[in-house]
């Protein structure tokens, strides 16, 4: 690691090589906020041509660095060059002049207007001396574009709404190449895709890069970075811990340069599952049909034993979410038709929250911030949520603030849950300690069942390990896991079995042993393998 | 703790610029204080006519306070203590040979309930058909107010009286007033609403009741998933919500007219609002706004007689400076960041 550091630092400006001029080239980059360093001497170069990856955990200062770069942070200290000249941006419109582009993980795409309008808006060509709006010049260019960097798309004149998340994202890319860019900041943009959609993004980036465009990437996902970039730059608390030719590292390495220890993210302590035969499932759904917030399902069958974690895979819309909601939140999702939902021997297909958790079942609702806290609350009143039934925690109509907060501390501990102390407020704390909040609270009470979704969606990688961790010592000690997550690559690290929905029916299912991502991805799009 | 400090500062903002008001058209700013003081507090009687203000805003700003805490915007505490007034002075006329103790606890319940239902009857509304509680509740107080003046004239009046107020209450019921008060019309009422505020104080706080209404007030959804019912929440900070409003019924009408009068409220389910917001909702902070506001609405006549360039009209501007001042919480806020960030970048070294 100390070699790698040299290696970064010695790069750093003084040995320019003469021949190549980097595309973008960062030199001493520090951004403050207030007492916080969000960026201490960050100096880094892009190769014209080549996609640099930017990696590190959550805060660690990437999309500050970025937001340096496209103008909308101006650096306390150091300097940008872009093909070799000093620039210095004042706001995002001065750096989309000077050819760099950026799309946001969260599209900015206003989604009544058309495709076409979209990318025009702010860089409209026009006719009859600026007066018109010219969109069939636009239309003309935008083809020639779209022909030449091999990045199809033909839908101008369709609303942005009635895209597809994939052809948004290529959409943001056209976007900048008519704005004329050379340098590609891309935040995060495979977190929304599928397998298959990511592979296509990875082609078109790659057409931009032998086109001569340059492109930063940021992204959590090592395994993508590694196959694609060129060159990894890997960022902790605001500083620059190595910038690393890509050929020369792999998955282990950069987890550990990210968090600043040795991670296990996949091989987390496996263990030989249960020998099930002779014990009854926890979980058994027989024919279950329904929809629930527009999302519907039919005739979906399983079971869970003891000691198994079941992964739910599948394209967001296509059951998954609806079918565990059904599990979890049944009142609040419609079922029709004859089927039965049955958890540890009782009905549970018309049961409420209260029920769920007296049985024995903890959940983790999908949408942290929408189905799973109240984030202006504390840890206490959170870890309250769904357990106001719970003998331990109320006696009559009074809540036991003692207990409740003796186990808010003990669920801090075990789940090293920051700020660490239990009147620290949910919305001012990060996503994965917002995840682990929720976690402990699911786990609080035993369950025998726990119905986990999206456990680590917009988490970092110190607490992905630990969350994992978490998950598959449950099952260890037996208990029965439905796992949903838009993560592949997590349910396949996680799950003995899984089931792969598409229109709302399970398409196939996988055993451990026959789990293959690019199987597993087809089937998730409707083909069977 | 801060915010309540922002809070009295917003306060004294508003306070300051009404009295800086008054300067201007001359007169002595501390001789206006000292008016709106001397005529709340300066003797027993005063106090306790102050007192017979701030009773019924302290029961109106908890009406609004509760729903508030679920989400809901109660602006119908003035049709609710209606209710609860007219309810209460029914069930005395008509039942007028109940022992005196009997009598006034089934009179309260009376105002209570009466109240209750009204303002429950929003939450159904909200429940079942999706009725915005602001449109319904407006509706409910024109309903209540004409519903009280037809009760008042066609079944209850005093048909001696030229005035629209209902017969007088038996005796059994009148609350008698403290005679630590030097004959104003303050007892019981005091002592019992404290003990309402008391006991809602620890409810919001530290019951699983209060939890409920909190969750769906913070998160909806989330407490949807959880397993509490956003509609039973409505349907029971509305319902709360409307007996405290009709509990009006006894300071005014058990304590003090010993009738009802159309037309007794002085709008304190509207001042109530007010009283709400200044104390954000809290209720140990209800119990201070609503003295302030009884105040201010006291002083009011005092400074119509004792001044001579003012009028009771300056009363309404010091309250709406209070309430921006208290309101502009946010903009202050706003302002300070706005500063620091300057500050900031200034302090930045030219690149």
């Amino acid at each position: 690691m100390e070699s790698l550091k040299e290696r970064a630092l010695g790069g750093g400006g003084s040995t320019h090589n003469p021949v190549v001029v980097s595309a973008v080239e960062l030199k001493g980059i520090t951004k403050r906020f207030g007492a916080f360093t969000a960026n201490k001497d960050i100096s880094l170069k892009v190769a014209p041509g080549s996609l640099h990856a930017l990696v590190g955990e959550n805060g660690a200062g990437k999309s500050t660095l970025m937001n340096v770069l496209f103008g909308l942070y101006e650096p306390d200290e150091g300097e940008i060059f872009i093909d070799g000249k000093l620039v210095q941006f004042r706001s995002p419109s001065e750096a989309i002049s000077a050819g760099i582009g950026m799309v946001h993980q969260h599209f900015m795409l206003a989604e009544q207007m058309t495709a076409l309008d979209n990318v025009i808006v702010g860089a409209e060509p026009t006719k009859w001396g600026c007066v018109v709006v010219s969109r069939s010049a636009a239309r003309t260019k935008l083809n020639s574009l779209a022909e030449e960097f091999e990045i199809p798309f033909q839908d101008w004149d369709r609303l942005v709404c009635e895209l597809t998340v994939g052809e948004r994202q290529r959409l943001e890319i056209l976007k900048l190449l008519f704005r004329e860019a050379k340098v590609f900041i891309l935040d995060e943009p495979s977190a929304v895709l599928t397998p298959q959609e990511t592979e296509r993004l990875f082609v078109n980036l790659t057409k931009l890069k032998e086109r001569g465009k340059s492109i930063l990437l940021i992204s959590h996902k090592l395994k993508e970075v590694l196959e694609h970039s060129n060159e990894i730059t890997v960022i902790r608390r605001g500083e620059l811990i190595a910038s690393v030719p890509t050929q020369e590292s792999d998955e282990e390495k950069l987890a550990e340069l990210m968090v600043g220890r040795k991670v296990e993210l996949k091989d987390l302590g496996h263990r030989a599952m249960f020998a099930n035969t002779d014990r009854a499932p926890a979980i058994r759904v027989k024919g279950v049909s329904g929809a629930s917030q527009g999302e519907g399902y039919q005739d979906v069958s399983f079971t869970v034993m003891p000691g198994e974690i079941l992964g739910l895979a599948g394209i967001q819309g296509n059951g998954t979410s609806a079918v565990f909601r059904a599990l979890a939140s049944p009142l609040r999702s419609a079922k029709t038709g004859q089927g039965s939902i049955e958890m540890l021997g009782q009905d549970t297909s018309r049961a409420d929250f209260f029920e769920l958790h007296r049985i024995g079942v903890g959940v983790v609702p999908e949408d942290r911030h929408l189905e799973g806290l109240m984030l202006r609350q504390s840890l206490v009143e959170n870890h309250f949520l769904g357990q106001q039934n719970d003998r331990r925690y109320r006696s009559g109509p009074w809540i036991q603030r003692f207990a409740l907060s003796r186990s808010v501390d003990k669920g801090i501990e075990s789940f090293d849950i920051r700020p660490s102390y239990s009147n620290a407020v949910l919305g001012r704390m990060s996503g994965g300690n917002q995840q682990k909040a929720m976690l402990a609270r699911a786990m609080d009470h035993k369950p025998k069942i726990l119905l986990i979704a999206q456990p680590t969606r917009g988490v970092d990688i110190g607490a992905i390990e630990r969350i994992r961790k978490a998950i598959l010592a449950a099952r260890n000690e037996g208990s029965a896991i439905v796992l949903l997550s838009t993560e592949l690559d997590e349910l396949i690290t996680l799950s003995d079995r899984m089931l792969v929905f598409f229109r709302g029916q399970v398409v196939q299912e996988f055993p451990k042993n026959a789990f293959d991502e690019w199987k597993i991805g087809k089937a998730m799009g409707g083909s069977k393998a | 703790m801060i915010l309540f400090l922002r809070t009295l500062l917003g306060v004294g903002a508003g306070l300051g610029a009404g009295l800086g008001v008054a300067a201007y058209v001359g007169e002595s700013p501390w001789k206006v204080f000292k008016i709106l003081m001397g005529s709340s507090f300066g003797d027993a009687y005063s106090l306790g006519t102050t007192l017979l203000y701030a009773v019924p805003l302290l029961l109106t700003g908890m009406s609004v306070a509760i729903p508030f805490r679920a989400g809901l915007f109660n602006i119908g505490a003035e049709g609710q203590l209606t209710i609860g007034a007219i309810s209460a002075a029914s069930v005395a006329i008509l039942l007028p040979d109940l022992s005196p103790f009997f009598a006034v606890t089934v009179a309260i319940f009376a105002g209570a309930l009466g109240g209750g239902l009204w303002g429950g009857f929003v939450g159904w509304l909200k429940a079942t058909r999706g009725s915005h509680e602001v449109i319904t509740s407006i509706m409910m107080n024109f309903i209540a107010a004409a519903l009280a003046s037809y009760v008042v004239l066609y079944w209850i009046k005093d048909p001696t009286s030229a005035a629209a107020e209902s017969l007088t209450i038996a005796s059994a019921y009148q609350v008698a007033p403290w005679s630590i008060f030097e004959g104003a019309s303050m007892g019981l009422a005091l002592p019992i609403c404290l003990a309402v505020a008391f006991v809602l104080h620890f409810a919001l706080e530290r019951s699983v009741f209060g939890f409920r209404l909190k969750a769906v007030g913070e998160n909806e959804n989330a407490a949807q998933y959880h397993g509490i019912s956003r509609e039973r929440v409505w349907i029971e900070s509305m319902a709360l919500a409307g007996a405290l409003a009709g509990l009006v019924a006894l300071p005014e009408v058990l304590g003090n007219a010993y009738k009802f009068k159309l037309g007794f409220s002085p709008g304190y389910g509207f001042v109530g609002i007010a009283v709400a917001l200044v104390a954000r909702g809290k209720i140990v902070h209800i119990l201070w706004s609503a003295l302030l506001f009884a105040v201010l609405q006291k002083g009011a006549a005092s400074l119509d007689l004792e001044t001579e360039k003012l009028n009771r009209d300056i009363v309404y501007w010091i309250q709406a400076l209070i309430i921006l001042g208290v309101s502009a919480e946010v903009l202050w806020s706003r302002i300070f960041e706005w500063r620091r960030a300057r500050s900031r970048r200034k302090a930045q070294a030219p690149t």
